[in-house]
């Protein structure tokens, strides 16, 4: 008896049977994305358009040439965030849609601090991030609060909340903040250039950059290494059996949320102070939805998010050039990505039965 | 007192096309699946019932080409929940992208189209009367069925064997198995159902409501839907209920503005979806009976 | 597997009507392997109509994936199922439906949101469109008078008790006009005058010329209404025929082999050295998370060096009593005491820092995260035993996985399978090993050996008794009252959150405590 169960937990699966499954779903992420570029094509060919062509257009100004993939890390930067604002959330088990509300509420905050405080210029930038942060953070802390207080579910009320706080930006900027000088246009005036997020390489990467990172870092190491990332991981699996070993489970709620709507805020801030300099209307196109999107396509691990929004940020600036070149709307690679997350979706297993 | 007139009014031309989405929701929703994806299937009625009128000149064409674009959407979110065993609201994401880039692309030619849509069709002798008259009886075709199905959904969830077999399927799949129905055949019949009531419902927008085309036009009508069915306790007639306190707030917000009350549009524009918010806090508290078991694995994330 | 000694008095009558002499259902050859498991081995069987065929054995031994490929949930790979002389292929539930089998499962399919009505009608379908609600009544109404089912229809099953839940399943089995009826398990929620009365139904409907096939693990029910019996062990059959050639020692080495027939249960030697620092509710009333107030004014304490045992039909309350202790839901008035400690205002963390352990209800539903793997499962023990720094080394968790594991009462699963993939048995095993630990001290056992097999079960309350031995205090919670005879000091009878009755070892009388279980009504 003693000897049978000293072997059996020292047993791990031979190297290839943990190679194996890697490598499976990594050729079956290929098919995927394959098969979807494929189906894009041919929607566009049933119109007239030379799918083919347009595919080709797309790689040609994104991955191939320097400015694309200037252009990917670019979007990386609210992409990423936005996506680690779905995902860390979802390792407590809550469904972030939010993202796009607290983007929007990160970067009225943000505005609000270089426009409006008065505070001294060389801190315009420190607290500007700070506020991103806080504007975010506090908008997803009213969908956790609705949670944990009033039982409703954080993934009606997180997007309900999306467009209300549009409508927020909307009043600001086609009202009492609206550019004094400029002509009637629903903007702010433009930030100061200490307010300026500096850009790090190329002509339009931001140190942005560095913040996404950094959160990507953050997640992994959190998350395997440390025991608030496990006890959330614990909620995440089974909030029942987590309550019932100790763990406060509404706190690990209430933050994760709370965390993930800072990121995405802190996503809109620096949108406005590396990208746009100022605020204006419609600033995000979808950010929050791809982010969604790419969390789920990622696993909502810190690696697999990375690959996704990366993938995503190309598939955008292709899509921009597609604009450009073939006049056809950006929301098109709309389709092509969720083709893919389609793709993801039904390739994953998990086949549910009753009977056998 | 024309005030009132015209709110009544606007409450339900504004909220028929959200009606018909949430009657679809509320059999999707009572066997057992959410599909956040409704807005893809609304957009996708509305665009295509759009580009079919105005390329053969009938809207009643047009209206049975959006109730198979619902259809065909919600199918995609049927095999990859029920078959493939996809989680349900990534799925309706996706389905919502997926009808919003498609729409936008197919749609972008016909912008500017003008189309020959659905008139309002005065009921004879009714609209003659007082008040109600022009309130109840002087609406589109659509907006009439939209009216005549609620009941007849009640009568179909609570007096049909259908209907209970619906229910007992959105209740426990294990249960219904036992008692010898297909839970997996009720439920695709009950979401592509619901995607071509959502369909119906993005048609009553574009070819009813506004007669126009624009890129997002449903503008989260889709997600009301999805909320107000939560919001009536899965029950068609407070569903019928919900959409028309949506409506009346959309209608209340725009005949502020013709009057010209200096209240930002913005704010009003917000109105909607924060009573919806609110309405949510109060009903699922009071709710939790008539919550289909089966969805409550959906909303704790194991569904 | 112990005897149900109750006295129900055996009436292995012969049966009013002659069974004839083909079989209406027969099994041959019939085998189903799950992964690497053989469910079942080759079986061959007969049952006949007018005759109750009880098949008997322990939990885990094929009965219950024999009855579901009868009855179309499962498809047999092997072998073949000839109904009134002919091969027959149930592809579904329906299927075996149409074809006259019904079904009384043990864990209920109703659907508690719908009336007992609605409930009858899902089955007994008459192809219209048109609910016949007067139909099924009348129907309904036959059926109850006949056998003695009485229910209301048009009340909800979520507020039926589950003695009258068990009679609408039996309805709705006999609303389908079946010739066969098998019955699962169907005494293992009901308190003991509850089982005659059942037993007095199945008598009936033999007599009316069902065939009646029994599941059951019990040898006291098989030898009172039963006329022939199967017994399977492992998935096959080891032995059967005709009830009145059997006894009750050789059906048992039929159920677990010889050797384990004759090996001793684990048993309690009486308590002694009763110290103090055990734990106690002192008049406590009690709200569960879902509003109801479960407990009333209730006082119950253990020492440690004891077991005390809680008697209880399933939903009276006991199941709140894990929750005073542990910290959830809302204690309305009383103190919660542990370790001598005043606990009431305490957090879930601060309580299992004290030493409390609990089995929940429900191990794998409250207790297990399936989508992490066993070790990381095992490490979840709230702050007892490890996880002290925020820093979650690797090389720890798997150090202290591999200790937990040398002390668990029974093999655990390899530490680094996934534990959604693991079969619910072994679940079950894993929160067992985590919950009854070193560093536990008091313990609130509910129902632990539910489910398991006869290995299992006797390590746990080999356990069980060992920590008593130690001086630890255990509140074991059962729905087997032979559990709680063998192992508890003294057993304390719930109903309807109230303190019914105490029993000291001395004085157990089993009919009493079912008599009190049920609310004192005979």
């Amino acid at each position: 008896m003693a000897a049978f169960r000293i072997s059996s937990t020292w047993t791990q699966a031979p190297l290839i049977e943990r190679i194996l499954p890697t490598a499976v779903s990594f050729g079956r992420f290929t098919l995927v994305l394959v098969g979807g570029m494929v189906i894009f094509a041919l929607i566009l060919l049933i119109d007239g358009h030379n799918g083919f062509e347009a595919l080709r257009s797309m790689y040609d100004n994104s991955i191939a040439s320097e400015f694309g993939r200037q252009e990917i890390l670019v979007k990386l930067i609210p992409f990423g965030l936005c996506a680690a604002a779905t995902a860390i959330p979802a390792r407590a088990g809550l469904i972030n849609v939010g993202g796009e509300g607290q983007f929007y509420m990160g970067a009225w905050a943000a505005t609000w601090v270089i426009l409006f405080s008065g505070a001294p210029t060389a801190l315009l930038l420190p607290l500007a991030f700070v506020a991103g942060a806080a504007g975010g953070g506090a908008w997803a802390g009213i969908t956790a609060l609705l949670r944990i207080k009033g039982n409703v579910n954080e993934a009606i009320s997180s997007l309900l909340l999306n467009f209300v706080a549009i409508q927020v930006v909307n009043y600001f900027v086609y009202g009492p903040w609206r550019d004094p000088e400029g002509p009637a246009w629903p903007y702010t005036s433009i930030f100061p250039s200490a307010a300026e997020l500096p850009v790090i390489y190329g002509s339009r990467v931001t140190a942005g950059l560095f913040i996404v990172l950094a959160v990507f870092v953050a997640m992994f190491l959190v998350f395997k290494f440390t025991r608030v990332g496990f006890r959330t991981r614990v909620v995440g699996g089974n909030a029942e059996a987590a309550e019932r070993s100790g763990i406060s489970v509404g706190k690990y709620l209430f933050w994760s949320l709370a965390i993930g709507g800072a990121v995405a805020g802190l996503a809109g801030m620096a949108e406005v102070t590396g990208i746009q300099g100022r605020l204006r209307s419609g600033i995000s196109i979808q950010y929050g939805y791809i982010g969604f999107l790419a969390s789920w396509l990622g696993g909502h691990s810190a690696w697999g998010i990375c690959l996704a929004a990366l993938l995503f940020g190309a598939i955008s600036v292709g899509g921009d050039s597609l604009q450009i070149g073939a006049g056809l709307p950006a929301s098109s690679v709309n389709i092509l990505m969720s083709l893919i997350l389609f793709g993801v979706l039904a390739s994953r297993r998990n086949i549910w039965k009753v009977g056998g | 007192m024309s005030f009132v007139a015209d709110v009544s009014t606007g409450a339900i031309r504004a909220g028929s096309s959200v009606m018909l989405a949430t009657y679809g929701e509320v059999i999707s929703q009572r066997a057992g699946i959410i599909n956040l994806g409704v807005e893809g299937c609304m957009i996708a009625g509305a665009c295509s019932g759009f580009i079919v009128t105005a390329e053969t000149g009938s809207p009643y064409v047009g209206v049975f080409a959006a109730i198979l674009a619902g259809a065909a959407m919600a199918s995609i979110h049927a095999f990859m929940v029920i078959t493939r065993g996809a989680n349900q609201l990534a799925s309706g994401l996706a389905l919502m992208f997926l009808g919003l880039g498609l729409t936008a692309y197919a749609g972008r030619p016909y912008v500017s189209s003008k189309i020959n849509g659905l008139d309002d069709v005065p009921i004879p002798l009714l609209s003659d009367l007082p008040f109600v008259g022009s309130v109840l009886f002087d609406h589109d075709i659509l907006t009439y069925v939209a009216f005549l199905l609620g009941p007849a959904l009640w009568y179909f969830l609570f007096k049909t064997e259908w209907g209970l077999d619906l229910r007992a399927v959105g209740e426990s799949v294990e249960a219904a198995f036992a008692a010898g129905i297909n839970p997996k055949r009720v439920q695709y019949l009950a979401v592509i159902a619901g995607g071509a009531l959502a369909g119906l419902g993005g048609a009553q927008l574009s070819l009813a409501y506004t007669q126009s085309w624009v890129e997002g036009m449903t503008n989260g009508r889709g997600f009301i839907a999805v909320a107000l069915v939560i919001f009536a306790m899965w029950s068609p007639m407070r569903g019928m209920a919900g959409a028309l306190l949506f409506g009346g707030a959309v209608a209340f917000q725009l005949q502020l503005q013709a009057r010209g009350v200096g209240i930002s549009p913005f704010l009003l524009d917000m109105t909607p979806y924060l009573l919806t918010i609110a309405v949510l806090l109060i009903t699922v508290r009071i709710g939790r009976d008539s919550f289909p078991a089966g969805l409550k694995a959906v909303f704790r994330g194991t569904g | 597997m112990t005897t149900t000694n109750v006295a129900i008095e055996s009436i292995a009558t012969e049966p009013e009507v002659e069974p004839s002499q083909a079989p209406v259902l027969s099994v041959r050859g019939l085998t189903k392997r799950f992964a690497d498991v053989l469910a079942a081995d080759n079986l061959s069987l007969d049952f006949y109509r007018g005759e109750v065929h009880a098949i008997l054995g322990e939990n885990g031994a094929g009965k219950s994936t024999l009855v579901k490929m009868l009855y179309g949930f499962y498809q047999n790979d092997e072998g073949e199922i000839i109904l009134d002389g002919e091969p027959v292929d149930f592809r579904s539930p329906a299927d075996a439906r149409d074809r006259g089998i019904g079904m009384v499962f043990q864990n209920f399919t109703l659907i508690p949101a719908l009336t007992v009505l609605e409930n009858i009608a899902l089955v007994a379908e008459t192809g219209g469109f048109r609910l016949d609600f007067s139909g099924i009544s009348k129907r309904i109404t036959e059926l109850s008078a006949r056998y003695g089912l009485e229910v209301n229809p048009k009340a909800y099953v979520r507020d039926l008790s589950i003695g009258e839940q068990q009679r609408v399943e039996i309805l709705k089995a006999l609303a389908t006009h079946p010739s066969i009826l098998i019955l699962d398990e169907p005494t293992s929620v009901l308190a003991p005058h509850e089982v005659a009365a059942l037993l007095d139904i199945i008598r009936k409907l033999r007599d009316d010329g069902f065939a009646v096939i029994l599941i059951t693990h019990k040898l006291g029910e098989v030898f009172a209404c039963a006329n022939r019996v199967s017994v399977l062990r492992r998935g096959a059959l080891t032995g059967g025929g005709m009830l009145v050639d059997f006894d009750q020692r050789s059906l048992l080495a039929l159920m677990l082999g010889e050797h384990a027939a004759t090996e001793e249960d684990p048993e309690t030697s009486g308590a002694r050295n009763l110290l103090d620092n055990g734990f106690a509710l002192q008049n406590v009333t009690f709200k569960a998370d879902d509003g109801r107030v479960t407990l009333r004014a209730i006082d119950i304490e253990v020492a440690c060096g004891e077991i005390v045992g809680i008697a209880a039909v399933s939903g009276n309350g006991q199941a709140s009593l894990a929750e005073a202790l542990l910290g959830t839901g809302e204690i309305l008035e009383g103190k919660v005491v542990i370790g001598g400690e005043d606990v009431t205002r305490r957090s879930v963390s601060a309580r299992l820092g004290l030493g409390l352990s609990i089995i929940p209800e429900d191990p794998i539903r409250d207790g297990s995260v399936p989508d992490m793997t066993v070790r990381e499962n095992i490490s979840i023990d709230g702050g007892r035993g490890g996880l002290k720094s925020w820093v979650l080394r690797p090389a720890e968790v798997v150090r202290r996985a591999l200790v937990a594991s040398e002390r668990s009462p029974f093999p655990l699963p390899v530490l680094t399978r996934r534990l959604g993939s693991l079969s619910g048995g072994n679940i079950q095993r894993v929160v067992l090993a985590r919950e009854l630990n070193e560093h536990c001290t008091h313990l609130v056992a509910y129902y632990p050996t539910r489910g398991l097999d006869l290995t299992s079960t006797r390590a746990v309350r080999r356990r069980l008794l060992d920590f008593k031995d130690k001086g630890r205090a255990i509140l074991l919670i059962s729905e087997d009252l032979d559990e709680l005879r063998a192992l508890c000091d003294r057993i304390v009878v719930l109903h309807e959150g109230e303190v019914k009755g105490t029993f000291g070892r001395d004085d157990i009388d089993l009919m009493e405590i079912g008599r009190l279980m049920t609310g004192g009504h005979g």
